[in-house]
């Protein structure tokens, strides 16, 4: 128990705390790649798996209260389905693969970009995990395809920070994420209105449009190519014009157009 | 706790939290406890070593975690001299300091209800661990 001063523990915690400080420093220099390389070998499929089980736990099907002598079966074919899945899981990741390449290639995004397919690790806190390979840099956008017929290419988010194989994402959501972005009209293709799309944690605002442009819930919000990020990429839809306090900037409550799955493919922009 | 099973534990907390639980929740609680149980300087190697898993595993800059640990130990440190370090809410206190200090450093967006239960969590292992602590006395 800590209950008396101690003057031997002072130095070896400045040293501790000066080496962490040091290691911080190395690995943001990429100095660690390779260590992480290694640990993430074993370490990312074990934390895949354990994403995949949360999923499959907090599933609303799975509260459903069965009766007692069908669980037994249940289970045992819950089993099997594991077993199943595992089999078709390498064949499904390809076909998704291909399928969402297929659709990013028919979105009306322009035919010189180049994409990269990468696929999600972990989610938490306004950032996602995505698998990383050699040619990942800081500020690359990543882009998926909406489930919607238009088949837009959206926005899921920034590369922060690339450490080892793995790459991590800020989404729009992320309190420290800030977008440029216009808004245009389902039907027209004409820009209407320009802001910033920031995070707010919990929730996405598109601020800083001017009174005087016409903004309108159902607008589409998409990324305007400036910030490093390519441009036309869907970030979301006005859900809300909020009440602003001045005359000159109004703002409005963002519907995220992305969601992003453990498992999911999805595509790093490496050339626009 | 001896320091095997605390280094286990973290290794475990490490996979769990960030895919199971929320990044940053139980780890302020275990180290907190790992503190109780030994003197300050014999601790401080194990912590580093602990934070290094933490990154590791969680994909952080290295050292992070190990900076966060080695704080809560000063931190745990100087409290304690002044005031008793099994009261409820200091205790709990100290492991939502741990969770704010992690969370600001990984700049992860604040996480209300995981800061409640590990609130809460935390609140009663003290208790545990008061009521343990009497029967070693005894």
């Amino acid at each position: 128990m800590f209950k008396r001063a101690e003057s031997s523990f002072l130095p070896p915690l400045l040293i501790l705390s000066f080496l962490s400080v040091l290691l911080v420093l190395a690995s943001q220099r990429g100095m660690f790649s390779p260590v992480y390389k290694i640990s993430q070998t074993v370490s990312s499929p074990i934390k895949e798996k354990l994403s995949r089980t949360k999923e499959l736990l907090f599933t609303p099907i799975k509260s459903v209260t069965l009766a007692q002598d069908k669980m037994d079966q249940l289970l045992l074919l819950e089993e099997e389905n594991v077993k199943l899945s595992s089999l078709v899981a390498s064949l499904l990741a390809v076909k998704d693969e291909n399928e969402k390449m297929r659709q990013l290639l028919s979105a009306p995004l322009d035919p010189s970009w180049k994409f990269s397919p990468t696929r999600v690790v972990a989610e938490n806190g306004g950032y996602i995990k995505i698998t990383g390979s050699s040619n990942v840099k800081v500020g690359m956008a990543v882009a998926t395809v909406s489930s919607e017929e238009q088949k837009a290419g959206v926005l899921v988010g920034r590369v922060v920070e690339v450490l080892g194989n793995e790459v991590k994402v800020q989404t729009p959501i992320h309190k420290d994420s800030k977008i440029a972005a216009v808004t245009r009209s389902k039907e027209e293709r004409g820009n209407l209105a320009s802001g910033i799309v920031e995070g707010l944690g919990d929730r996405v605002v598109l601020d800083q449009v001017l009174a005087t442009e016409d903004l309108q819930v159902g607008d589409l919000v998409l990324t305007s190519g400036e910030g490093n990020l390519p441009p036309g990429l869907l970030i979301g839809q006005v859900s809300e014009i909020l009440d602003s306090e001045n005359n000159v900037w109004k703002s409005a409550l963002v519907r995220g157009a992305a969601s992003s799955r453990i498992g999911e493919t999805l595509f790093l922009v490496t050339e626009y | 706790m001896s320091t095997r099973t605390f280094l286990f534990v973290s290794l475990i907390l490490a996979f769990l939290q960030g895919t199971f639980l929320p990044s940053s929740f139980l780890e302020g609680l275990l180290v907190l406890m790992y503190l109780l149980d030994r003197k300050p300087k014999e601790s401080l190697a194990p912590l580093f070593f602990s934070g290094l898993i933490f990154d590791l595993v969680g994909s952080n800059l290295l050292g992070l975690t190990s900076a966060v640990f080695l704080g809560q130990a000063l931190v745990v440190y100087l409290v304690s001299l002044r005031f008793p370090i099994t009261h409820p809410l200091i205790f709990a206190g100290i492991v939502l300091f741990e969770i704010f200090s992690r969370n600001f450093l990984l700049n992860l967006s604040p996480n209300t209800p995981a800061l409640v239960v590990a609130f809460l969590i935390s609140v009663f292992s003290v208790k545990f661990f008061r009521i343990r602590q009497g029967l070693y006395l005894r």
